[in-house]
């Protein structure tokens, strides 16, 4: 296979990987899809264009637009979900993540930071490094490393320290946690905010990539995403950024190789996929339910 | 305007009848925005044996989004609940994708497709006929594919509304659901009820500022905290208790 076609499949693998990562573990410690995390990759990407255009380095613009959806989905889970979470309404907390998507629009729209715009890239994201043989550039090597350390940084805060568990002991049962001194009103906003800041990554990520801005999540990054997030275990982020980086791969080299191949065909493919792994993940589900009712 | 107005009404309706599973109702399906893409573009891909009649175009949009919701239907019913949301969600994400791959309704082809644009008065009779067999199916095995005929026939009605990117995927899934929460999700009547909120009124938010967005972001979560249930439930609530207290009146 083409060295050029793996490097660009390790760019697009760390798009999905993030976005992939932060729905796993949004799936299995908040209990619901979220499509918020739509908005965070939106909000990371116009805020990588905002500082990209005053000329600020990378690292400032990757961090502005993980800060900006940290922000985001933290308001997001103190003042929509809370509520909803006592009531154990899940149906609308999916509900409540389409409305934040529209204040997220509504936010860019204020702001103008929606209106398409084209930034000239400085020569540094695109310089070039060479090691034996394999040829990538600075931007794609960011994009890798920045992914590697964003989802082993969300793994560990998740599920390796006290402050995971607490979110899943404040999520599972708030009147119990608030007896054992935890703050049930804080730290899930803030494992919240950990989830958007890594989606918001992928979208800086991708906007350093693009020429131009829209206020979109490219479909494919999405589809992609959810397919790696249902064949993954719920809540590994590992397996989940694995799957999207060998989606990935399969996705440009079948673009590469057979150029007429349609986008359609691939999108199909993936929703096929995305179908088993739905189908196989509800077998326990089905067969636990079979068990109570006998 | 009033004819803006009713024309999003069946908009949001056929929307908010997929959004609504009366035999489960705290399932939510973002499955909408995908049905009526799918019978925008079957509609559309048939052209040639509608011969330009609205009518064999509106039968081959909706009934092959119906025959897709009774598939994906049956497919989902064993499903746990969050899951149920990842795969409707998912179906619309591929159908809206497609739609704006395909050639047909990229470039303006979608005037020689649909050559003749439905009256006002086509389109309410459709939708009263869609909300009819919704109403009947309510509780049975077809009530999924129901949703998506009311859907499909709204793509082929209004195919200049059919969703050709995440952000108007998106949109449209969050008229759909205000439609059904705001309502109400265990009568048909609820999404009649909140078409004209959800539809007629977020909309006309949404584009009267820059912040408009903002601002009917802010009402839909309102909502969703404060009436759960629906508008249906409190009428009905309120209905209840007016009548409890006329017959203590009368004993």
């Amino acid at each position: 296979m083409d060295a050029k076609v793996v490097a660009g499949a390790l760019f697009d693998g760390s798009v999905i990987a993030l976005v992939s990562a932060a729905t796993t573990v949004c799936l299995d410690v908040f209990g619901f899809l979220n499509l918020m995390l739509v908005g965070a990759f939106i909000l990371g990407a116009a805020e990588e264009y905002q500082f990209a255009a005053t000329g600020a380095p990378q690292w400032e613009r990757l961090v502005a637009g993980a800060l900006a959806a940290a922000i985001a989905g933290f308001l997001f889970d103190r003042f929509a979900l809370n509520p909803l979470r006592k009531r154990a309404a899940a149906d609308l907390m999916v509900a409540a993540g389409l409305a934040a998507y529209l204040i997220i629009l509504g936010y860019l729209a204020v702001f103008r930071l929606d209106a398409v715009a084209t930034l000239p890239r400085p020569l540094l994201s695109e310089r070039i490094a060479n090691i034996g043989g394999f040829t990538f550039t600075e931007m794609q090597a960011l994009a890798v490393a920045t992914c590697i350390f964003a989802c082993v940084a969300l793994h560990v805060a998740i599920y390796r320290t006290r402050f995971g568990l607490g979110v899943r002991a404040a999520i599972d049962n708030p009147a119990a946690a608030q007896f054992m001194g935890l703050r049930a009103d804080r730290v899930p906003p803030a494992a919240m905010a950990a989830i958007c800041a890594v989606t918001g990554i992928g979208g800086a990520i991708f906007a350093m990539h693009a020429g131009s801005f829209t206020i979109a999540m490219p479909a494919m990054v999405l589809i992609a995403a959810l397919a790696a997030c249902m064949f993954a275990p719920v809540g590994s982020v590992g397996v989940a950024a694995m799957l999207s980086f060998v989606l990935a791969l399969a996705v440009d080299a079948v673009s590469a190789h057979r150029p007429a191949f349609s986008p359609i065909v691939l999108a199909v493919v993936l929703l096929v996929a995305i179908a088993i792994g739905v189908a196989v993940r509800s077998k326990p589900d089905a067969a636990a339910a079979k068990d109570a009712a006998s | 305007m009033i004819e803006a107005l009713i024309w999003s009404y069946i908009s949001a309706l056929a929307l908010g009848l997929t959004a609504f599973v009366p035999a489960a109702p705290r399932r939510l399906s973002l499955a909408g925005a995908g049905f009526m893409a799918f019978g925008a573009i079957s509609a559309g891909a048939a052209s040639g044996f509608a011969h330009g009649s609205l009518i064999a175009q509106l039968l081959i949009g909706a009934s092959s989004a119906a025959g897709v919701g009774v598939l994906v239907g049956l497919g989902l019913r064993r499903l746990d609940d969050k899951y149920f949301a990842v795969a409707t969600f998912a179906f619309s994400a591929v159908v809206v994708l497609v739609a704006s791959t395909d050639r047909q309704m990229q470039s303006g082809v979608v005037n020689k497709v649909f050559p003749h644009s439905a009256s006002t008065f086509e389109g309410v009779i459709v939708l009263a006929l869609c909300v009819g067999i919704c109403r009947a199916a309510a509780n049975s095995w077809f009530a999924f594919g129901a949703g998506a005929l009311a859907a499909g026939a709204a793509g082929v009605l209004l195919p200049a509304e059919v969703a050709l990117g995440t952000t108007t995927l998106i949109q449209q899934l969050c008229i759909a659901v205000g439609v059904a929460v705001i309502g109400g999700r265990r009568s048909i009547f609820g999404p009649l009820l909140g078409a004209p909120i959800a539809g007629c009124a977020l909309p006309l938010i949404v584009i009267a500022g820059r912040g408009g967005p903002i601002v009917a972001g802010l009402l839909l979560i309102a909502a969703f905290v404060w009436l759960p249930d629906g508008l249906l439930e409190i009428a009905k609530r309120a209905y209840g208790s007016f009548d409890q207290r006329r017959a203590d009146g009368a004993a």
